[in-house]
């Protein structure tokens, strides 16, 4: 049987859209990791549940880089924070750009820089 | 709106690519030393100042006085309490920024609104720091922040960048601010191009005080 939840006690969603920087290629799993241990590290474990971060494996485009994280609107500032505090991934240098935040993936996509 | 980064601590071509990449209209390169280098080409806004980083309250004062003509931005990294209490109190300063460990306080944080000094919120503090010293940094800042807000002190946020890999995008040093509790408003002024475009006017030579220009 699926849960149902009433409309107006969903969480609220942002998108945000990165891209990331680095010395080589990296993999969506090695992604993962930076981005749930950095939110973890900087809004500790009871912020990270709080902040429910998913990020979006399909949208994940390992050639340009770019990836899709779901957060509560609530923690967008937090998140991005977070983010910006990433400094390297195992050995390698590297960095997040958040490209944009929006509050649907369709609104995300067109708005999305080329 | 224009978006401009006034603390980066280094000058190369990549330094410059990757601030353009990232959406600054601008940025502000600090050097320590007094002779004035040739800034990299780009299409960005690519301005110079000077960074007086001392202990010493009255060289941080003569430093400042001296650069003033010749510089655009000049910024001052208050190591001790002394130091950033006379920054405050010179007008000739144009940021402020408190050294680790370095508070400021109520008196200072006028002194700055009455003299145009805007207060600097390094980011690079917290990238180069980890856990106990990230933490201690960061109460600093929102005690810093509080004040700022209270008295709406001019305030900077800046990268504080010493390679492109610690340089961060305007939305990002936004989140940072709001992350502070200051107000989005304050923090579009902070980060807009007003400072560099009065300290252009005033080194153009026509300007006279505020208000007063020769034509």
């Amino acid at each position: 049987m699926k849960l149902k939840r009433m409309p107006s006690l969903r969480d609220k969603k942002r998108y945000i859209t990165f891209r990331l920087h680095s010395e080589k290629p990296v993999s969506y799993s090695e992604m993962k990791d930076a981005v749930l241990g950095s939110i973890a590290g900087w809004l500790g474990e009871n912020g990270l549940s709080a902040a429910s971060p998913r990020i979006i494996r399909n949208l994940w485009n390992e050639k340009r880089q770019e990836g899709w994280l779901s957060v509560s609107h609530r923690a967008v500032d937090g998140v991005m924070m977070s983010l910006a505090l990433v400094r390297q991934i195992g050995e390698m240098r590297a960095t997040f750009q958040v490209l944009r935040v929006s509050g649907t993936i369709k609104s995300g996509k067109s708005k999305m820089p080329k | 709106m224009k978006s401009y980064d006034y603390c980066i601590l280094a000058s190369s071509d990549e330094i410059i690519r990757k601030a353009e990449g990232l959406g600054w209209d601008g940025v502000c390169i600090l050097e320590s030393g007094t002779a004035v280098k040739e800034m990299p080409r780009s299409r960005m806004d690519v301005m110079k100042g000077l960074l007086i980083e001392t202990a010493k309250p009255d060289e941080a004062r003569s430093a400042a006085q001296r650069a003033r003509k010749i510089q655009e931005i000049v910024a001052v990294r208050g190591l001790n309490e002394d130091v950033n209490r006379i920054a405050s109190e010179t007008p000739e300063v144009d940021i402020l920024l408190p050294g680790p460990g370095a508070r400021i306080d109520f008196v200072m944080v006028k002194l700055a609104r009455k003299n145009n000094v805007a207060v600097g919120f390094d980011f690079s503090q917290l990238l180069h720091s980890s856990r106990r010293e990230r933490s201690s940094a960061f109460s600093v800042m929102l005690e810093n922040a509080k004040i700022v807000k209270k008295f709406g002190a001019p305030f900077v946020l800046t990268s504080g960048a010493v390679s492109e890999w610690d340089l961060r995008a305007p939305s990002e040093l936004a989140a940072f601010g709001r992350v502070l509790g200051l107000d989005a408003p304050s923090i579009r002024e902070a980060m807009s191009g007003k400072m560099a475009e009065e300290n252009r006017k005033r080194l153009g030579g026509k300007w006279v005080m505020p208000g007063v220009e020769v034509e």
